[in-house]
């Protein structure tokens, strides 16, 4: 290695002085020059840290949790109650997005979502009750993520919802999460009331049962490794625009659901109409696929790629391969985006959601540049989208060998967030977001764009440092 | 009418110490504009900032991550001007070369920047020195060869870094490697030399005493001195470590005489080498001026890539300065200096030459003849 640099030409990535790559350049060659800035947002202490973690063996550990994340084969195989597919799954439980937390800590947007979860599994007659079942500790709450189990916004998840069984063919582990309710008043924004409740019902009597005898009607399911691969090339990043997704996905259940003899006209009518109705019907079952390719990168000795990001409307959190179960958290934003008329930012919510599991993956904020009309949540252009996109590549292990950007002559989406390059460079993973009203019971406000705290990934970086 | 004085500070922010250099010249270039300093607030630079009387306002509180902006100006809408133009030169630094389609950004890591061109095999690293060892081992780790620059560099992480690059079989040069020619390539601060076939390079030590046979320095060719009492120093004020030190053994040792690199980490922390920045030499160059016992000031000058576009030049106001000081306290002092340099070097070494001959400098073939002739014109004088 040490004759070769003296044999063949020299090509020089420069890091610091601009004069110095300058005068190389005087000289005819070729440097590629960093736009340098001190790690560790200043902190020596974390940034000496950081400099014992270039270690090839991290770099091993992560190219086989990376590897593990790309190799991914996702299949939507059925649609089941919680209680019968979800490991740990009880009747007195409630899951819940993002990082654990205590009930006195929880929003009052997620405390709403929770009474009405608790609600409608019976375990309460009205919402006081509800409400002290649940501060009491009468209902366990736990996080989804604990249960291989992701859901969007409060992510409110019980025992007898209908949940997605996402199987990973691969690895051959599984991942679920509840369907999705649709757009305006609905209990995943805090959204509270008899046509919630009514919906979520209908959900659990009709919609899910429709949805799980159609698909065990297809036994090879439905390939969501390719479908999402399609919707991105439609201009989905399959977190904050889902209609490609959507659209294909009910291209492949609606013959299925047309057939079922289990219902009659008016019901599969009524099924089909709720899933065209919705510009987010796949989102949840992207979150489910998502999630299983992250578990599957999980628990990767010395790896220190991310694979779980999410929030529960008070802390942000995030786990990581090499760092076994702990979480790193840090309080959840405020996103900055476009509001429904009669909302403003005043009126949001900070974060919430294990929607952030797409970023996770390589999909929603770090696939923006194959989703240029949504960039307009916040007042963007195209070239933003573009830009969104290739910041994330400052901060990735990889690239999606599934899910490519014509934009950027079909280059993998950027995948598997190593917590050092967040640390080294300042640059926090870009996270799409729909927006929750802070009040109770009001639902969804707005969309935009998020991030997560800093001190998550700094945490992790002095964390990672003693496990080693 | 009383000047006007402004600091602005940005926190935790970072720009190489040459580049700020350059804005800081840009700045002083506006109308009204008397004084500008754009430093990052080590304490060596606060303490210079409080010399020119430019530590105000929130600069006082500003630590080593902060970047001060400090201007002084004829008025304040003068100086506020120049705060407002200082930003705007720093956003133009921070801005992507000429936009194609689609757009990009710069790599903010090496690993992004050797992902940008996997073709690399040599990463030149010269960040502020406590975080240049993570730097360089991310480049070992991703098998690349390192020249590190920086200085402030611990022995254990050396040492450690040389361990690594040793493992992988890759190079390790530095810390504060200042210069090298790899390939024909001059890295760092380099002479541009003509290719040829190279054996063996090493720097050989010089005998560490005076040796006018074998430099072939002759007392006629020195100026002659008449001292007056206690006026018996030597003092060397360089820029290059080895030439300081080769100038020191030269002379053989003395306790008299005064040798000072400040290129040495302590001169370094928070500013650009003495090489780009000549603003510490030269006041140390005036102040030796003044200095009653100080009859020989011993200079060097480099050229080459990365040095000064005009060394001479930038020491020569310091230099006459220096001399008028000497000269007003009715004292003789003699200013010898070596220029290191080729006839290829951009600066131009006849016009190097020319400049400090102007000024009353005597120029020595090397700069081991320099110390051997400052030792020389000591005797001469006292003989």
């Amino acid at each position: 290695m040490t004759r070769s640099v003296l044999e063949s030409p020299l090509r020089v990535v420069s890091a610091g002085a601009a004069l110095l790559a300058q005068t190389l350049a005087t000289q005819g060659l070729a440097v590629e020059e960093v736009d340098w800035r001190p790690p560790a947002e200043g902190s020596l202490e974390l940034a000496v840290t950081l400099g014992q973690l270039w270690d090839p063996r991290i770099d091993a550990a992560n190219e086989v949790a990376l590897r593990r994340v790309l190799d991914a084969r996702q299949v939507l195989l059925d649609v089941r109650p919680a209680g019968e597919v979800i490991p740990g799954m009880q009747r007195e439980m409630v899951l819940h997005a993002g990082p654990p937390i205590d009930w006195a800590r929880l929003s009052p947007t997620v405390r709403a979502a929770a009474v009405g979860a608790i609600m409608h599994e019976g375990l309460a007659p009205d919402a006081d009750l509800a409400e002290q079942m649940a501060a009491r500790g009468d209902v366990r709450f736990e996080p989804c993520h604990h249960h291989q189990t992701v859901g969007p916004m409060a992510g409110m998840t019980t025992y007898s919802m209908p949940v997605l069984v996402v199987e990973n063919r691969a690895a051959g582990n599984r991942a679920y999460a509840i369907l999705n309710e649709g757009l305006g008043r609905v209990l995943r924004y805090g959204g509270l009331g008899p046509d919630v409740l009514e919906r979520l019902d209908w959900m659990r009597r009709v919609l899910g049962p429709a949805m799980g005898e159609a698909l065990r009607g297809m036994p090879e399911g439905i390939d969501l490794r390719a479908l999402i691969a399609q919707a991105v090339h439609m201009g989905d990043e399959c977190h904050n625009r889902n209609r490609a997704a959507s659209a294909l996905l009910i291209k492949d259940l609606a013959p299925r659901i047309a057939a079922l003899d289990s219902l009659d006209a008016t019901e599969r009518r009524r099924v089909l109409e709720f899933a065209a109705g919705n510009e987010h019907f796949f989102l949840n079952v992207g979150m489910a696929a998502c999630k299983a390719a992250m578990d599957a990168a999980h628990g990767v000795p010395r790896s220190s790629l991310v694979t779980v990001m999410a929030r529960n409307g008070t802390d942000f959190g995030i786990r990581v391969s090499g760092l076994g179960d702990r979480w790193f958290t840090g309080p959840a934003q405020t996103p900055r985006g476009l509001y429904f008329a009669g909302h403003s930012a005043d009126d949001a919510s900070p974060d919430m959601g294990d929607s952030a599991i797409t970023e996770t993956a390589g999909l929603g904020g770090f696939a923006m540049a194959a989703a240029p009309a949504i960039v307009q949540f916040v007042g963007g252009s195209p070239q933003d989208a573009i830009l969104h996109s290739q910041r994330m590549y400052e901060i990735t292990a990889g690239e999606s060998e599934a899910y490519t950007l014509p934009i950027l002559n079909f280059r993998g989406t950027p995948t598997g967030v190593d917590i050092r390059m967040v640390v080294q460079t300042g640059i926090v993973p870009q996270i799409n977001t729909g927006i929750a009203s802070k009040r109770a019971g009001v639902g969804q406000i707005g969309a935009g764009l998020v991030n997560p705290p800093y001190e998550c990934f700094a945490g992790a970086v002095m964390a990672f440092d003693g496990a080693q | 009418m009383a000047d006007s004085v402004m600091a602005a500070v940005r926190r935790n922010a970072y720009l190489d110490s040459v580049s700020l250099l350059q804005v800081s010249a840009e700045m002083l270039a506006l109308a009204g504009v008397l004084d500008a300093a754009l430093v990052m607030a080590s304490d060596l630079n606060r303490q210079l900032l409080s010399d020119s009387s430019l530590l105000v306002g929130d600069a006082q509180t500003a630590g080593p991550n902060d970047l001060v902006i400090a201007v002084r100006a004829a008025d304040e809408t003068a100086a506020t001007a120049a705060l407002q133009q200082a930003e705007l030169l720093l956003a133009g630094r921070r801005r992507a070369g000429p936009g194609g389609e689609p757009p990009s950004s710069p790599p903010r890591s090496l690993r992004s920047a050797h992902r940008a061109d996997p073709e690399a095999n040599l990463a030149l690293v010269s960040v502020p020195g406590a975080y240049a060892a993570s730097e360089a081992r991310q480049a070992l780790a991703d098998g690349l060869h390192v020249f590190l620059f920086s200085d402030n560099v611990s022995i254990a992480d050396e040492v450690d870094l040389k361990r690594f690059a040793q493992a992988k079989g890759l190079l390790m040069m530095g810390p504060d490697c200042g210069t090298a020619i790899l390939n024909g390539i001059g890295l760092g601060f380099a002479n541009m030399v003509r290719r040829g076939r190279i054996d063996l390079y090493q720097a050989a030590r010089l005998a560490a005493s005076p040796n006018a046979r074998w430099t072939g320095v002759q007392p006629a060719d020195l100026p002659r001195l008449r001292l007056r009492e206690h006026q018996h120093q030597v003092r060397g004020l360089f820029c290059g470590g080895t030439l300081c030190q080769e100038a020191a053994a030269a002379m053989g040792s003395s306790g008299r005489h005064q040798f000072i690199d400040f290129g040495d980490d302590e001169y370094t922390r928070g500013r650009a080498h003495p090489m780009i920045d000549p603003t510490l030499r030269n006041r140390a160059i005036v102040e030796a001026g003044a200095d009653p016992r100080v009859a020989v000031l011993l200079l060097d000058v480099i050229l080459g890539l990365g040095s000064h576009a005009d060394p001479a030049g930038a020491s020569v106001p310091a230099i006459r300065e220096a001399l008028a000081r000497a000269a007003a306290d009715r004292r003789e002092l003699a200013v010898l200096a070596h220029v290191v340099g080729t006839d290829l070097d951009p600066q131009g070494l006849a016009r190097q030459e020319a400049t400090l001959r102007s000024a009353g400098v005597h120029l020595l073939a090397s700069n081991y003849h320099a110390g051997v002739a400052a030792s020389l014109l000591l005797e001469g004088a006292a003989a």
